[in-house]
This record gives structure tokens, C-alpha cells and sequence, in this order.
């Protein structure tokens, strides 16, 4: 039984050490975690609709140099279209175009067409000149374009199936200055789309309405034409962003890229300019952030379980010093100290405990003392002795004593020829009740003798007229041992109590060794005493003539004259008490 | 609340230290590799033409490099192989550079053609158009493993003519001096004679393979002297360029022709594409096939950008006076 009861004793601490640290942990960690777990949660949106703002931005700064790109080449179409078809102006024209021309790279070929929509010249930088064509263009949806919104863009096409061209008109302010058609080698954007670029690796690429790669910055995409796969991983993009309205578009990009991309419209020729990141990157500062903040919890965390840790263990600590300090206060060493010096109310607490154990020692010294006074003297005056300090009541010295004797008669006979059992419960009863008597007089006991007793008044503790009271004492004890003695008879055992007294000087104090004492007195009226027992028949008590003159006329006496008595030279009076006068005896109060 | 608490378990710059030093950690490494594995890149450059005719056009193709970060004698070889004029040698330098090997060739010009069955990424800058060439189903989808650009040579000679038609009044006789046996000539010849036809000019024709046949010609012209000569660009004329022109000068002949370098050295005026633009557009393709891109995901591009050259100094010196219209035209104009 003893394994489960150490291993009960010892689970509670663990528990307390663990009930102290996660709650001490949790205290810590869950606002913690709360916070952070908010922040990283705003701070992403937040970063998001950050990241969204600058690729749209970026966008629409796509969008506008591509836009400054084409209003280059209308700017300088305008030129052409500046002065009227009249006679004698073809040659001006003629130096318009050329001048556009060398102005503008991107431009292939010009088409000048006049008010009446005939077709006046054709210059090209590749195939040959035409100088009044003649051909009506009135029905040219690029004259008619012009015509209607002066600028017109036509349809992205491939030249053998590569490069990609556009055709632009421009209409003079006047019917009368004609139309400009200028075919534009869309490769040409390349220089501005290639300059384009979004943070470290991202960049811009541009898309007509059909989705359609219009410019990249990798030219071979673009020159790639119709039926590219990677061409068509940008119109899925293209679709996402309008799908997604104003929102980013993520999704695969050319290079197989996972990217982020946003769109801005380019609205003369209806194409789109998107910009893309790759994603990795364009969240690098997002993850950024919460990495920032999850090392930082984790921080957070471990200073909270270092804190945690420390806090239990100070709790724990001391409160296991005071669980084995109880312990070994409880063994009986009262000598053990606990020492705590956390300076708050646990060292209060083990103060207390180590006071506790001090007194303990005291009560413990005090009620083994009292246990060894209570060997002969009535409980209430040993507690009174030892709690007087008056030990040195006990000292050895010369006092005026009442000595009390009292035995049984006939007892060796009976005991020899009874049961052990029966000897005993016999002297069991004959002492329960002299005990009792003996106590209430607050006699000192010196010494049992078989079946008889010696008893002392007025020592150790003084009392006022031990006399008196010892043969009150005396006839009490003769009255219940009496009335035990009738039981006695009637089972047949013919047995006698006899009570003898004597007063007189005696030297009184312990004797006996380490441990093992006594109270007694030494003096002749202890003989005398014993003598005057001896003398007394069943149911007498006698006393000596120094009692006799004490005790006066509160008792009746009966002067049986003088007695030879052993041990003593001269025959001694003895007087005997009558009881019968007073049947019931008034017991003075207890002191 | 939390920031606070950051602060007060870092200072700022504190922080930013700490982060510095993560930084470094992180990238270190990866910028030692970086360093470590810089390939030595080799390719291989074939022509048929001779080392001298083609300096400029080899500084605009290294320049293009340069830019990319091909730097020879640091990341890149390049073996040169000249056929020197003997196209045939080309297959056999062709072969003898795979061997090495390389881990791509750049054949410039008519070498392209006479490149077959190697199995290492070809590039190509070739005159000819390359779809007729054979060399692509379209410009957008090159045959095989080879892909580059063309200099659109053919389609200029038209334009050529043109100009000189419009600078020269009244005419009538234009002489031709081309190699027949550079690829494409036969076409640039017959650009030539269309538009000399739409024109209403008479187009003479002299082949020149090689010394002979150009002093050959030179004499014919000089007995004879047309009111223009118009030089089909190719190695052998850039090569003899300053005997044809002077030759010509000499006679009050104005010579026209595709390359810049001609205008140069005497000729009238050159109309092309900006060549020196397209040598260095070849790094491109260098680059792309050297990082794994295949030469069929790589359309072949033409010229965007075309130089007229006026040698103005030439002009007077021939009595001839450069129309407005042609000057105001001019990318270079030499006085």
C-alpha cells in the first residue's frame, strides 16, 4: 500500500506544475495568437488590395505609353492629311509621306487617298512607289472610318502569318485634304513593350479584343501567330481579367509562370495592356509579412512557455519545499525549517509552518511531561503543575503529608484459587473505581502493590486540609469498593477493604531513573500509614491520631485505643471512622 | 499593441541588421553558384565569304552579344571558319565545327544553304526569303533545327531602282553587277529587271564570279558606260567594292547598292535593311537557342528598320543633284 500512496503524493505536484504552466502559457499565448493571427489576416487583405492598386497602376501606364506609341504615329499621319488635293500639291503630298516615313519606322507603307476617296499615291519601303493609283477606296472601311471618327484602327493582321500589322486611317479636317491609310508594323511596340517592366521579373504584354498577342516582350511569342499554345495561355488571362472585372487575374502566363496580371484598356484600337508578376514574387512581401509575424509569434510562444516555465516552477517550488517540510513536520521532526525566500505570502506561509512546527516541539514536550506528571498525579494537577512551571513542586523536599493506604483482604487467598481471568477482572473493577475517587481527590499515587495502593495528600501540590480530605477520600473509597464487594461475595469470594491514614512529616520527591520515575514519600508516617492499614478490618478506615485531631468533628470517630504497631516502639492510637453519620460525603471542589 | 512589442523585443535596426544577415545567408549561396556554374559557352561561325568583308557586320553580332552578357574570352568561344569565297568548303567547316563541338552554328549568308544533317542548332542570316528558300513552312514556323533572319535583300532591288530613277533624270540604262552564284541572285535579278521593265529601263546584266569576270565587266562598262550601275550586294563585291565604284566614278557612272559600306566608299546613295541591326538581332537567337529554346519556336524575322545612305560628295562630284525628296529621306547622309 505504501507504492500508491507515494505516487498519489507525488501526482498532485506534476498536475500543479502543469495546471499552473498552461494556464500561465495560455494567458500569454492566446492574445498573442489572437493578435497575430488578426494582423496577418488584415495585413494580407491590405497588401492584396496594395498589390492590386500598383499592377493596375502599372497597367494603365502600359496602357498609356502603348496609346502614346499609336498617337505618335496618328500625330504624324496628321501631317499627311494637313493641306487639300488641289492641283499642283501632289509633290507636297508626296514629301509628307516621305517625311512620315523616315519619322516613323513603324510605318510600312501609306496610302493617301483624296477628298474624293480616290486612291492619289502609295508609298511603301519595300515595294514600289504607286503615284496616282486611281482606285476608289471610297468603300474602304479604313476611308470610312476615317471618315466618320477621323481616326480609325483596323483589325490586327499577320503578315505571313507572323508579324502582326495594323492599319490606321486619319481623315483630314476637311473633306477636301482626303485620307491617310498607313499600314503599321506592330513589331515595332516591341521597344516600348519591352522597357516595361513590373518589379524584378514581371512585364507587360498587350492583347486585342480577340485575344490576339498584339506586343510581348519576348517578339518570338507575338511572331509565333495563330495556334500558339503559349499565346493562348494569355488570352486565358485575358479572359480571367475580364471575368474578374477591376480585380487582378491570376493564372498561367507564356513562360509557364504562375502570375498575377491586371488589365487596363488601350480604347482607340480596342486592345488590352496587362501587366503580370509572377506571383512568387508579387507576394514576396506579403509572405514576407507573415513570416515576419509567425516567427514572431513563435517567439512569442517560446517566451511565453520560458516565462510560463518559470512562473510554475516558482509557484510549484515552494509549495513542494512546504508539502515535505508538513511531511517531516508530521514525522515528528519539529527541528526541520523550510526555507522560502520568495518575499511574498508563500514565505509568509512557510514562516507560518516552521512556527507551527516549533510550537508542535513545545506542545509535544509539554504533553509528554504532562503524560509522565499523569503517571502519579490526577490529570488536572499535572496540567496545573506543568502549566504553573512550579516543576520544581516536584524537587525533593520535606512536607507535611497525608498518607493513604489501602488493600484488599483476603485477595492472595482468592487469587491463588481463582481463574487468572477472573483475579483480573476483579482488580480491574477495584481499580476503575479507586481511580476514579483517586482523581476527583487529586491524590498523588505513589505506587501500586498487587491489590494495594499508596496515595499522598498535600504533595506534591499543597492542598487545604489534606487531613479532611484524605479520610473523605478514605471513606468514598471504602463506600464504592463496598458496594463492589457485594458482587464480589455473592459470586462467593470472601474479600475485604481495608483504608488506613496517617499525617506527619515526610521527605517527598522522585525517585527513580532517566525515564522511568516515580513520586513517592520516605518517612515513618508512610510505615505508620501502612501499619494502620494493615490494622484495619473489611470495611474500616483508620486513621492516626494526628488525622484524627485534624479532621475534629466533621466525622465521627471511634478511638479504638492504643495499637502495638510493627516497627513502632510504643503503641500507637488509632481512631476509626464512621461513615454511617454521613452517607453522603460533601466533596470539596476541585482546585 | 503587438508592434510594441516588437520594438521591444528588437530595435529596428536591430531588426533590418537581422534581416541583412538572413538576406545573406539566403542569397550567398545562391550568388557562389551563380558564379560557379557560368558556362563556357562555343559556337561555331561559318561563311562563305572572306574574314574582311564581313568585320563590321562580325563587330555588330559580337556587340549583340556583348549585350547579353556573351563576352568572348570570358563565357563564350566563337570559332570562326571562312570558306574565303570557296562556298563549297562550307559542308566540310560545317562538320569540322560540329566536331568540336559547338553547341551552335551561325551560318551567315549563302552558308546556310549548304548546311545539311547536323544535328546542332543552325542560325542563319540569309538574303534570300526563307519560305521560298525552303527553310520554313512560314516565317512563323521554321523547318527543322535552324532558324534566324533574313535580310530581305531581294525585295530591295526594286526599291533601288526606283530611287535611282528618281534621281537620275532621263533614265534609260542601268548596268547590273551580281554574282550568280550567291543564292538568291537570280531572284534579286529578276526583282531588278520587273521593275526596270515597269520603269521602262534597260537592265544589263553582267555576272561576276570572280576577278576576271569583274574586269572583264569593268571594261565592258567603261567602252560603254550606262547612266547607272547597280551592284547586287553579296562577299565578292563587298570585297572589290572600291574597283567597281572608282572604276565607275572615273567613267561619270552613278553605282547604287544595298549596303551602307558601298555609300561609304563612293557609291551614289545604298537603300536596305539596316544590316548591321540584323547581325546584332542574331545574338538573339544565339541567346534563346543557348538557354533551350528550339530553333522552331523562334520565327524568323525580317528587317523592321531600312537605312537610305546619300554620299552627297559622290553626287557632286558626278554632277548630279540628290532630289529633295530623296534627302529628306536619308539615314546617313555623307558630305
Amino acid at each position: 500500500m505504501k507504492t500508491p500512496d507515494t505516487r498519489a503524493a507525488a501526482r498532485p505536484r506534476r498536475l500543479l506544475f502543469q495546471k499552473y504552466f498552461t494556464a500561465l502559457f495560455v494567458a500569454v499565448v492566446v492574445p498573442l495568437l489572437a493578435n497575430g493571427a488578426s494582423e496577418a489576416w488584415f495585413g494580407y487583405r491590405d497588401q492584396r488590395e496594395v498589390l492590386s492598386q500598383r499592377l493596375h497602376a502599372e497597367a494603365r501606364s502600359a496602357a498609356g505609353k502603348i496609346q502614346g506609341f499609336l498617337a505618335d504615329i496618328t500625330d504624324q499621319l496628321q501631317w499627311t492629311v494637313q493641306l487639300p488635293w488641289r492641283d499642283g500639291m501632289d509633290e507636297r503630298h508626296r514629301f509628307d509621306v516621305l517625311r512620315l516615313m523616315r519619322q516613323v519606322p513603324a510605318v510600312l507603307e501609306v496610302t493617301l487617298v483624296d477628298g474624293q476617296g480616290i486612291e492619289r499615291l502609295h508609298v511603301s519601303r519595300v515595294d514600289p512607289d504607286v503615284v496616282d493609283g486611281g482606285t476608289d477606296r471610297n468603300n474602304d472601311p479604313a476611308v470610312l472610318g476615317a471618315r466618320s471618327g477621323r481616326i480609325w484602327y483596323g483589325p490586327v493582321s499577320l503578315y505571313q502569318g507572323s508579324e502582326p500589322h495594323m492599319t490606321i486611317a486619319v481623315a483630314g479636317a476637311r473633306e477636301i485634304n482626303g485620307v491617310a491609310i498607313a499600314v503599321v508594323n506592330l513589331k515595332l511596340i516591341w521597344d516600348v513593350i519591352q522597357a516595361i517592366h513590373v518589379g524584378q521579373s514581371g512585364d507587360a504584354f498587350v492583347l486585342d479584343r480577340p485575344g490576339r498577342l498584339v506586343a510581348h516582350p519576348d517578339i518570338s511569342l507575338v511572331l509565333r501567330g495563330e495556334g500558339d499554345p503559349s499565346a493562348a495561355r494569355l488570352k486565358q488571362l485575358q479572359q480571367a481579367a475580364i471575368a474578374g472585372g477591376g480585380e487582378t487575374a491570376e493564372g498561367i502566363d507564356a513562360e509557364r509562370r504562375s502570375v498575377i496580371a491586371a488589365m487596363a484598356p488601350i480604347p482607340g484600337p480596342d486592345w488590352m495592356a496587362f501587366v503580370e508578376q509572377p506571383a512568387a514574387e508579387a507576394l514576396t512581401p506579403i509572405r514576407a509579412a507573415l513570416w515576419r509575424t509567425g516567427l514572431l509569434l513563435l517567439a512569442g510562444a517560446l517566451f511565453a512557455a520560458m516565462l510560463a516555465y518559470l512562473l510554475a516552477r516558482r509557484m510549484t517550488g515552494p509549495i513542494a519545499l512546504l508539502e515535505k517540510g508538513a511531511e517531516q513536520i508530521g514525522a515528528g521532526h519539529f527541528d526541520h525549517k523550510i526555507e522560502i525566500a520568495t518575499g511574498d505570502e508563500l514565505e509568509g506561509l512557510a514562516r507560518r509552518f516552521n512556527e507551527m512546527a516549533a510550537e508542535l516541539a513545545i506542545s509535544q514536550e509539554r504533553s509528554a511531561r504532562i503524560a509522565r506528571l499523569k503517571r502519579f498525579l490526577a490529570p488536572q494537577v499535572a496540567e496545573l503543575v506543568e502549566g504553573s512551571d512550579q516543576e520544581t513542586l516536584l524537587d525533593s523536599h520535606r512536607a507535611e503529608v497525608v498518607v493513604i493506604f489501602c488493600d484488599l483482604r483476603g485477595f492472595t487467598g482468592f487469587s491463588g484459587a481463582a481463574a487468572p481471568e477472573e483475579v483480573m477482572g476483579l482488580l480491574q473493577e477495584y481499580y476503575e473505581a479507586l481511580g476514579g475517587i483517586i482523581t476527583h481527590f487529586e491524590a498523588t499515587l505513589t505506587c501500586f502493590m498487587g491489590d494495594g495502593v499508596m496515595l499522598l495528600l498535600n504533595a506534591p501540590v499543597p492542598c487545604p486540609d489534606p487531613a479532611l480530605r484524605g479520610v473523605e477520600m478514605g471513606v468514598e473509597m471504602q463506600r464504592s469498593v463496598q458496594s463492589l464487594m457485594a458482587g464480589w461475595r455473592a459470586r462467593g469470594h470472601a474479600i475485604g477493604f481495608g483504608v488506613g491514614l496517617a499525617k506527619g512529616p515526610a521527605t517527598v520527591g522522585r525517585i527513580g531513573y532517566e525515564g522511568r520515575s516515580d513520586y513517592t514519600a520516605i518517612g515513618s508516617v508512610v510505615n505508620l500509614a501502612s501499619r494502620i492499614c494493615a490494622a484495619a478490618e473489611d470495611g474500616q478506615v483508620l486513621i492516626d491520631a494526628t488525622v484524627a485531631a485534624e479532621v475534629g468533628n466533621a466525622f465521627r470517630l471511634a478511638p479504638l485505643g492504643t495499637r502495638p504497631l510493627r516497627g513502632f516502639a510504643e503503641a500507637v492510637p488509632v481512631f476509626a471512622v464512621q461513615p454511617h453519620d454521613r452517607d453522603v460525603v460533601v466533596l470539596p471542589a476541585a482546585k | 499593441m503587438k508592434s510594441g512589442h516588437h520594438n521591444a523585443l528588437l530595435s529596428p535596426s536591430r531588426r533590418r541588421g537581422l534581416l541583412a544577415s538572413i538576406l545573406a545567408i539566403v542569397c550567398l549561396p545562391r550568388g557562389i553558384a551563380a558564379q560557379s556554374s557560368a558556362k563556357l559557352y562555343r559556337i561555331g561561325w561559318v561563311t562563305a565569304q572572306r574574314a574582311a568583308s564581313l568585320a563590321p557586320y562580325l563587330d555588330a553580332f559580337r556587340t549583340g552579344l556583348a549585350d547579353l552578357g556573351y563576352l568572348e574570352g570570358r563565357n563564350l568561344v566563337i570559332e570562326y571558319r571562312y570558306a574565303d569565297d570557296a562556298i563549297e568548303r562550307v559542308p566540310e567547316l560545317a562538320a569540322e565545327l560540329a566536331r568540336i563541338p559547338v553547341d551552335l552554328l551561325v551560318a551567315q549568308g549563302a552558308a546556310a544553304f549548304e548546311i545539311h544533317g547536323l544535328s546542332i542548332p543552325v542560325v542563319y542570316g540569309i538574303s534570300a526569303d526563307p519560305v521560298s528558300a525552303g527553310f520554313a513552312d512560314s516565317l512563323a514556323r521554321p523547318r527543322g533545327n535552324m532558324t534566324g533572319l533574313t535580310f530581305m535583300a531581294v525585295e530591295m532591288n526594286g526599291k533601288r531602282l526606283e530611287l535611282l530613277w528618281e534621281i537620275i533624270p532621263e533614265l534609260r540604262r542601268v548596268a547590273i553587277i551580281g554574282n550568280p552564284e550567291h543564292p538568291g541572285s537570280h531572284l534579286e535579278r529578276g526583282f531588278s529587271e520587273a521593275t526596270g521593265q515597269r520603269l521602262g529601263l534597260r537592265i544589263d546584266y553582267f555576272p561576276t564570279r570572280n576577278r576576271d569576270e569583274l574586269t572583264a565587266a569593268l571594261i565592258a562598262m567603261a567602252e560603254d558606260p550606262p547612266q547607272a550601275i547597280s551592284v547586287l550586294a553579296d562577299g565578292f563585291a563587298i570585297q572589290n567594292r572600291r574597283e567597281i565604284i572608282d572604276s565607275a566614278m572615273s567613267h561619270g557612272v552613278p553605282v547604287i547598292s544595298g549596303w551602307p559600306i558601298f555609300a561609304q566608299s563612293g557609291a551614289i546613295c545604298t537603300y536596305g535593311p539596316r544590316l548591321t541591326e540584323s547581325y546584332r538581332r542574331l545574338a538573339y537567337y544565339v541567346d534563346r537557342i543557348l538557354k533551350g529554346a528550339k530553333p522552331a519556336d523562334l520565327p524568323i524575322e525580317r528587317p523592321t528598320k531600312f537605312e537610305l545612305a546619300v554620299n552627297l560628295k559622290s553626287a557632286k562630284a558626278l554632277g548630279i543633284t540628290i532630289p529633295q525628296s530623296v534627302e529628306a529621306r536619308a539615314d546617313t547622309v555623307i558630305e
